[in-house]
């Protein structure tokens, strides 16, 4: 290997260490919304006490349902979300997940799949023994009733509905079809696609720009006077 | 074109393209008011901040309102962008009947100087009969140029510094493009974005000045381009200190016979200063608009206190000593929060974020950058090159000075912290330069190797954070 290569060779064996790392970040399980009722986690909407329950609904997904996730956090201590999925008057899902003090967003995973399109309503009651405080905004869709007890709210929390566990490469395409919504005309699926190829494109630049760079430095060195350091 | 820049240019192309189109409508630092101010200039052909208008438009009202753009501001998780095509399709046929005149009121970018949004209307002009989402992208790529001349900024500065040492100029234009944070905001209808790469080639031509011995076309465009960055945020007065600073050092350089014609041309040089600001001042006191931005302060509004500026500063940097009173309202270290957090990656209203480990390590390579290099830099000052370095930490910290007292002044009149991260993109270049001034100090067998790292670090992050931004808002 000539000293010229040696950039070169670094590179892309550095190029290849990035990618495999990359493809193991990729190949994680993640779950994609195929619902989000888009209520702004910004306030608390219900202090749940235990026992008590918040549900709304009617909403549905364009796919399979397979988690629930809301927003929150328990207060003073650890607590239990149990979330439960009706409809038509019936349990069709259900499942639990532990919640402590710190507010974000809580992911339960149900026992059961809903079928996409299924009109359905989400009851979240607090199975633990602490209170749990759930976080939403003031309603943003009047089709959407939330009921604290049964007592219909003018609030609504934050509510999205999610797929089954996927790697981010298969979520591509759901991705750049939801990316390519609202942008100018000519924009595209192709578009993000192309764009994704184009970072491959800018990698094999980057890598002809280091070895141009250095076949340069290295004549330039070569044809220099020998002098005293620059410094 | 030199060996590797085209390369390079090639690259910040096409990541620039992928940030321009990826990052869903007005999900940028005060993208909404931005956008506003670029649409009263090109469709009204008026500034905005006219009492008694709408902050935006009509047209761009329900743009925002069709995709959700400011419902989902600060809420990327549980209010991402409509991904309804009913609703897209719905809009698009009501767009051209929507008033784009009827925008211009005050908002949070009015009192903002002009120079930005003129040179965001080409862009919007050109996409003028399309809809809001057209023009709003066609002003992001756009963007997309002024990435391109940071870059390529960068590179002529690194060759101003070291010499025609093109790894090294690879390095610093790429470290200075490439980083997310400038990427993100160049390809965001922002003022920042030309602040950026104003910033970078004034740097770059100051340099020359001070290194050249200030000669007239430097001198000359070194004014210029410094009043470009004036009339293009308030910020950028910070500037003209390192300006006149690299005028004097340049003039000072010379021979005595040097020195006379250097006159002429340090005269010509502040000239060209001054003229566009005082034009612009001019203008701005007969249209009754404020010719720089002010802190309006609240009824918690105290006076300036020297003592107590110096006790913010040291919270800024260090932990708080027991009796200095609480001057921030970050939760954590504020170099920390503000500079590393924010200045590395944070998308979105800053609200699009990696995870919190990987700030620690981006923390841990800024310190090995800027502690080694300034060690070093120590070490090898001389006769020679003194001036060049004192020109360029003249800049970083008059910006650094015009931003405390900024955010200072903001705390006491009652406003809250107003730093954030990117406030010190415009010195972004001086960080590359930093990356590339260690690497010289490396045996010249290995300088090229860890060019190729560096380069294949920056591309990992830029997959990183638009992997963060696409699973933020699209899954």
């Amino acid at each position: 290997v000539t000293r010229a290569r040696i950039p070169a060779v670094v590179f892309v064996v550095a190029v290849v260490a990035a990618v495999v790392v990359l493809l193991v970040l990729a190949l994680g399980a993640e779950r994609t919304q195929v619902f989000a009722l888009r209520a702004p986690s910004a306030q608390s909407v219900a202090t749940l006490a235990p026992g008590r329950q918040a549900c709304e609904g009617p909403v549905s997904a364009a796919a399979p349902i397979h988690a629930v996730r809301t927003w929150g956090a328990a207060i003073v201590r650890t607590t239990v979300l149990d979330v439960r999925v009706s409809s038509g008057g019936s349990v069709v899902a259900a499942g639990s997940s532990r919640v402590t003090g710190k507010p974000g967003s809580h992911t339960t995973v149900l026992h059961g799949t809903i079928r996409d399109g299924r009109k359905i309503t989400v009851c979240v009651a607090n199975g633990g023994d602490a209170d749990y405080s759930l976080v939403g905004s003031p309603s943003v869709d009047p089709t959407v009733a939330m009921r604290i007890d049964g007592k219909r709210s003018a609030l609504q929390f934050s509510l999205a509905l999610l797929g089954s566990p996927t790697n981010t490469l298969s979520q591509l395409h759901t991705a750049f079809r939801r990316a390519s919504l609202f942008r100018p005309s000519w924009v595209g699926v192709w578009t993000y696609w192309a764009l994704l190829a184009g970072l491959f494109v800018a990698v094999a630049a980057c890598g002809a720009a280091l070895t141009a760079a250095a076949r340069t430095d290295e004549r330039t060195e070569a044809t220099r006077p020998t002098s005293g350091n620059e410094d | 074109m030199p060996g590797g820049l085209a390369g390079l240019l090639a690259a910040v192309l096409l990541v620039g393209l992928a940030w321009a189109l990826l990052v869903p409508p007005w999900q940028s630092p005060d993208e909404v008011a931005h956008f506003g101010y670029t649409e009263s200039l090109a469709a009204r052909h008026a500034f905005p901040g006219k009492k008694g208008l709408g902050e935006i438009s009509t047209d761009q009202l329900q743009a925002d309102s069709a995709v959700g753009a400011s419902r989902g501001a600060f809420y990327p998780a549980s209010v991402p962008p409509s991904w309804s095509p009913q609703v897209f399709r719905a809009f698009a046929a009501a767009s051209p009947h929507l008033s784009r005149t009827d925008g211009g009121g005050p908002n949070a970018a009015s009192t903002n100087p002009p120079l930005y949004y003129l040179y965001a209307d080409i862009a919007y002009l050109a996409d003028v009969g399309g809809n809001a989402f057209g023009r709003l992208y066609a002003v992001r790529i756009w963007g997309v140029l002024l990435l391109e001349l940071t870059a390529l900024g960068g590179w002529l500065l690194a060759g101003e510094v070291f010499g025609r040492k093109r790894l090294l100029q690879l390095v610093c234009g790429a470290v200075a493009a490439l980083l997310p944070m400038t990427t993100f905001i160049s390809t965001s209808v922002n003022p920042d974005a030309m602040m950026i790469v104003l910033w970078t080639w004034a740097m770059w031509l100051g340099v020359r000045v001070v290194r050249r011995s200030a000669q007239r076309p430097d001198a000359i465009a070194l004014g210029l381009v410094t009043a470009a960055a004036v009339l293009t945020k308030a910020t950028s007065y910070a500037l003209v200190v390192p300006t006149v600073a690299a005028l004097v050092l340049g003039w000072r350089r010379g021979t005595p016979e040097q020195r006379r014609a250097a006159r002429t041309s340090v005269g010509l040089g502040l000239v060209a200063l001054a003229v566009p600001i005082l034009a612009w001042l001019g203008i701005a006191v007969a249209l009754h608009r404020p010719a720089v931005n002010t802190i309006s302060s609240n009824s918690k509004a105290t006076a300036f206190n020297p003592t107590q500026f110096l006790s913010y500063v040291w919270q800024f940097y260090l932990p708080r000593l027991s009796f200095l009173t609480p001057l921030r309202e970050t939760a954590g270290l504020p170099i920390y929060d503000v500079w590393i957090r924010q200045g590395w990656g944070t998308f979105g209203w800053l609200d699009v974020t990696f995870p919190g480990h990987a700030y620690a390590v981006l923390g841990a390579i800024s310190a090995a950058v800027i502690v080694p290099a300034t060690f070093l830099l120590a070490k090898v000052m001389n006769r020679r090159n003194w001036a060049v370095a004192a020109y360029l930490a003249l800049s970083a910290l008059a910006l650094l000075v015009f931003l405390h007292g900024a955010d200072y002044r903001s705390l006491i009149a009652g406003k809250g912290p107003l730093l954030q991260g990117r406030y010190l993109l415009p010195v972004v270049a001086l960080f590359g330069l930093c990356v590339a001034f260690l690497i010289s100090r490396l045996p010249v067998a290995y300088q090229a190797a860890i060019c190729g790292v560096v380069l294949v670090a920056l591309l990992v992050l830029q997959v990183l954070s638009l992997s963060t931004v696409m699973h933020a808002y699209y899954t």
